[in-house]
């Protein structure tokens, strides 16, 4: 899958903000939400911009720690499960994804 | 079939090549005779006559999803694969830890003060540390232990008031702190905190991991000696030291784990007997069981000398009176 992703970055309380595209290639459909976000990361970190900073844990379901606003919708739109077990194959359709961390 | 033997062998056909999905890091776990075993004995205790191939089957997947239904339901969310139809792919993981820092029956480290309690403080784990360790240590140190121990030690310092901090040593921990955070977050690199993480994990999973023989810890020390190299070298932090700063966080770890890494595949190397989670494939039973050696029973208590290859080894034997050394067997 080749995404876009719109994600509110915002350094600081006074920063006033802004939504900002990133595009990711090749995100498995197996992969889970953290999982993608992980290789947005290095992409990021090898291009020398500052990734994106998200709270994680356990990554197992469990712990309840990966939280984010996902098209609108708190761990976006799977039910009963967290951040990290919500899985790409649930975004095959569709083409723009919001982000923004709690 | 015990986890450790279960565990090794799978990663060894996925090593071989036999691997069942895309990366060939799978094997399957079908549940289809625990159906028909736990269906007839159903259908025996329910005094069902001539029961049907279906109807055995619906039995055993009430009884497994009574047992494990939540963790099927957790596989299929991953997976997108019914586990009550389809073989299961599984492979070994490391999560959670064996061992840990050294503490006193008080839960309190060498250092007067410093307690260190659940999974973070070493445990008596055998081959197989048991799933919910991790939970059962927590609660059992939080809520049982250490209650009862850190106020024993707090009281006498109940009128020591606040401790200075502008002693040399203070000033000169800060001064190594600061000067090692500067480091990373100027450092011009070209690699990734997680770059350098999974090249260590890579080289801990495959030489010094659930099997483990004398080529491979030696090339695992060379490896990871030559990869801290190239992390001090090479490592980029983004961002600074003055914000949320996960890379940093993180460099700060795999720093330290570079580190741990090649002493604990040194360590590996110098004990030539199987014991415990340390495997060595030069040193089994017949059976496949960990052959323990008299002349390794004491624990490696290493001194820091600089390199992980400075260490220097001190022995604490280990001396039983109640009880036998003996090798594992279910027989």
């Amino acid at each position: 899958m080749n995404l876009t992703l719109k994600i509110w970055r915002q350094s600081d309380a006074n920063d006033k903000g802004k939504m900002v595209d990133y595009k990711v290639t090749e995100i498995s459909e197996h992969m889970s939400f953290l999982e993608m976000m992980d290789v947005l990361n290095e992409q990021l970190v090898n291009a020398g911009e500052e990734p994106v900073a998200f709270d994680h844990d356990c990554r197992e379901g469990i712990c309840g720690m990966c939280s984010m606003f996902i098209n609108g919708e708190a761990h976006g739109p799977d039910r009963g499960v967290t951040t990290c077990q919500l899985h790409m194959r649930m975004f095959k359709d569709r083409r723009y994804h919001y982000y923004r961390a709690f | 079939m015990p986890r450790d033997v279960a565990s090794r062998a799978a990663k060894e056909r996925c090593d071989a090549g036999y691997g069942v999905n895309a990366t060939g890091e799978a094997v399957y776990l079908d549940f289809a005779a625990s159906f028909e075993r736990y269906g007839s004995e159903q259908a025996k205790i329910q005094n069902i006559s001539n029961p049907s191939a279906a109807k055995i089957k619906e039995l055993g997947q009430e009884i497994v999803r009574a047992k494990y239904g939540n963790l099927f339901q957790m596989y299929e969310k991953i997976v997108d694969e019914n586990p009550y139809e389809t073989p299961m792919m599984i492979y070994p993981a490391v999560h959670y830890t064996m061992g840990g820092v050294w503490v006193d029956y008080n839960l309190m480290t060498t250092i007067p003060g410093c307690y260190a309690i659940g999974e973070a403080n070493f445990s008596d784990h055998g081959a197989n540390r048991l799933g919910a360790s991790a939970l059962m240590q927590g609660l059992a140190d939080g809520y049982f232990v250490l209650p009862y121990t850190i106020g024993d030690y707090l009281s006498d310092d109940i009128r020591t008031g606040k401790i200075a901090t502008d002693t040399p040593e203070f000033d000169a921990a800060e001064k190594e702190v600061t000067e090692r955070i500067e480091f990373f977050v100027n450092n011009k690199g070209t690699h990734s905190v997680d770059y350098y993480h999974k090249k260590l994990g890579k080289i801990m999973w495959d030489k010094c991991g659930m099997s483990r023989n004398k080529a491979g810890l030696e090339e695992a020390v060379e490896e990871i000696s030559a990869l801290r190299k190239d992390f001090w070298k090479n490592v980029i932090v983004p961002g600074t030291a003055t914000e949320y700063n996960e890379q940093l966080a993180k460099a700060g770890r795999v720093a330290d784990f570079l580190e741990l890494g090649e002493l604990f595949a040194k360590d590996a190397l110098v004990r030539e007997e199987s014991a415990g989670g340390h495997f060595r494939e030069e040193h089994q039973t017949e059976d496949g069981e960990a052959k323990r050696m008299k002349e390794f029973q004491f624990v490696s208590a290493w001194e820091y000398k600089g390199e992980p290859k400075d260490a220097v080894l001190h022995k604490e034997a280990l001396v039983y009176e109640n009880i036998e050394v003996k090798e594992r067997s279910y027989k």
